[in-house]
């Protein structure tokens, strides 16, 4: 039986499948810096960036941007996102227990800190103890993994542009559809992975809102943290004809005291979309969850015999 | 690999296609038809244009022969053309077993994907997109997506996909859809209808009228059918929805069963 990909997931995902992290990582490291792309540019119209189906050896120099006949940019094609480690820390970060290193994603606040609330800290830190690999949804196979987290883990996607809309399917199984509408958000009570999204048009910039977040997903791997109350406001800017600065911008009262924002680079890569079965093909979700379940059966025995 | 086609082809089909439409309006004016077709939409190209949120209203999905009610498994008439699926005698055992067993047996009882066809009639609903290039659909339950090419490219060589791998063309105005690169882990339905990983889907989208699509796919399978077999049935769009919603089938379970811990502060409070 072929089996097309496997994706690592969670902290001992990692420790348990460590070589191909750091393969992820390691293409992710060699994406060269940008050529006047963003402040925390990725790889500019290199292609590479941590995925499949980039690093062609030397291009030409990128073209400009492609344009529609009504004379929007084209951004439409088969993307990898320089995530720079994102997907371990959006912040610069050292390697640490099997999570690899990154330059970090942050682009405000200024010192590239996420101003994170008391609790949320304390509650960072729980969630990296190795029982709580198996709460990150993705870890059990969501792969429906939120917002904005699809746009910088090491896994390809394709962006559509029909009419009105801005369409982006992910080769881990899941997809964002964003009308080019001013149509209000779903009903508060309709709480989803993906949330709702509405976009609009900006001179060449389509800039789109995310409300209706379940609260649910994780930001990454790492456990950084995003409630239901976020508002995401991302920013697809083509920088040139294979080449998207993608920003994002969070306010989340519930976690952050301040607005913060994250910008990554999209580069048009060769090949086609494939498939990414991870629930089918799962290897380590009954591992971590016997990890877990051993920690609860501790904690539960802690409480049941008195001290002493 | 693109626009592998050659040039002069392509340049022929558009010819045949403009003779067809012009064909249709020529006989819709004409005295022999007792009814005119009725009206669709169409895109900037002139191509049927089948965007927006579609759903089946039958219970194929829980068995596409005829069937009696069962547990969790309410009743319903075929789909198949002709009643029945030509399995081969060998073939036939494998199918009464899934179905004894399929409560789980069945990979949708584990949240698998479903494959095609079985995800164009499940009882959900799914949205239709349109490029020059491709099609693409989002389906609600558990944000599965499938990307139809229409760009002349061809299928992976040697790649096998839970949702097949789709490129289609069009014929007129039906969309036909060459589903390749099956595995054989898929069924067909609740009931334990089953293929190989030689299966072969031949799907075809007409539409009838601005908000139905006649459905069709045609299976081949040699390896587990003695012939061609084909199942049709209408689409219909849903006029009050602009989105489709989520329905993440792994997500819902493990938050069931408690995999999911709630989260006081981040959660959604309702």
């Amino acid at each position: 039986m072929r089996t097309l990909l496997t994706v690592s997931r969670g902290l001992l995902a990692a420790a348990v499948l460590l070589t191909p992290v750091s393969f992820a990582f390691a293409q992710e490291q060699a994406a060269p810096p940008a050529q006047g792309g963003g402040r925390a540019g990725g790889a500019g119209a290199q292609g590479g960036g941590g995925g499949r189906g980039g690093g062609a050896a030397a291009r030409p120099p990128a073209a400009p941007i492609r344009r529609l006949p009504d004379g929007k940019p084209d951004m439409s094609g088969f993307y990898n996102a320089a995530g720079r480690g994102a997907n371990y820390g959006l912040e610069k970060h050292e390697r640490w227990s099997f999570m690899p290193g990154g330059d970090g994603i942050v682009i405000a606040p200024a010192d590239g800190k996420l101003p994170m609330q008391e609790w949320a800290k304390a509650e960072l830190k729980q969630r990296q103890r190795p029982e709580f690999g198996y709460d990150d949804p993705t870890a059990q196979c969501t792969q429906a993994a939120g917002v904005p987290r699809p746009f910088y883990v090491p896994s390809p996607f394709q962006i559509l542009q029909p009419p009105g809309t801005l369409l982006v399917l992910f080769e881990r199984m899941s997809w964002r559809q964003i009308p080019l509408t001013d149509r209000p958000h779903v009903p508060d009570t309709i709480r989803m992975w993906h949330g709702d999204s509405v976009g609009r048009w900006e001179g060449d910039t389509i800039v789109v809102e995310t409300k209706n977040l379940n609260g649910k997903a994780w930001l990454n791997e790492a456990g950084e943290i995003l409630s239901h109350a976020a508002t995401v406001v991302e920013r697809f800017t083509p920088v040139n004809a294979d080449t998207i600065r993608y920003q994002a911008t969070i306010t989340d009262p519930i976690v952050y005291t301040g607005p913060w924002t994250i910008e990554v680079m999209f580069n048009r890569s060769e090949g086609e979309l494939l498939e990414v079965a991870c629930l089918e093909d799962d290897q380590d979700l009954q591992h971590l969850k016997d990890i877990k379940d051993e920690a609860r059966a501790k904690e539960a025995a802690g409480k049941a015999s008195p001290a002493k | 690999m693109r626009n592998s086609i050659p040039r002069h082809i392509r340049g022929l089909t558009f010819v045949l296609v403009l003779l067809a439409s012009f064909s249709v309006q020529h006989s819709s004016t004409g005295p022999t038809l007792a009814q005119a077709p009725a009206a669709i939409p169409r895109t900037a190209d002139g191509k049927p244009n089948l965007q927006g949120v579609w759903q089946v209203r039958n219970r194929a999905a829980y068995g596409l022969e005829d069937h009696p009610a069962r547990h969790k498994m309410p009743p319903g008439r075929s789909v198949v053309e002709g009643g029945t699926i030509p399995y081969r005698p060998d073939a036939v055992k494998k199918r009464e077993e899934n179905y004894a067993n399929r409560y789980t047996a069945d990979p949708l009882a584990s949240c698998f994907m479903p494959g095609v066809p079985r995800i164009m009639y499940m009882e959900h609903p799914f949205q239709i997109f349109q490029t020059r290039d491709h099609v693409a659909m989002t389906f609600e339950w558990s944000l599965v997506h499938r990307l139809i090419y229409t760009n002349g490219s061809k299928p992976h060589d040697g790649i096998e996909f839970w949702m097949g791998d789709s490129r289609g063309r069009w014929e007129g105005d039906t969309l036909v859809v060459e589903v390749t690169n099956h595995n054989d882990k898929t069924w067909f339905d609740m009931s334990g209808n089953f293929h190989s990983e030689a299966l072969k889907v031949t799907e075809r989208y007409t539409m009838l009228d601005a908000d139905t699509i006649r459905y069709e796919a045609t299976m081949e399978d040699p390896k587990v059918f003695t012939r061609p077999w084909k199942i049709s049935m209408p689409l219909h769009r849903h006029k009050d929805m602009d989105r489709v919603l989520e329905y993440h089938c792994k997500a819902e379970e493990s938050e069931a069963n408690g995999n999911f811990e709630r989260k006081e502060k981040t959660w959604y409070p309702k």
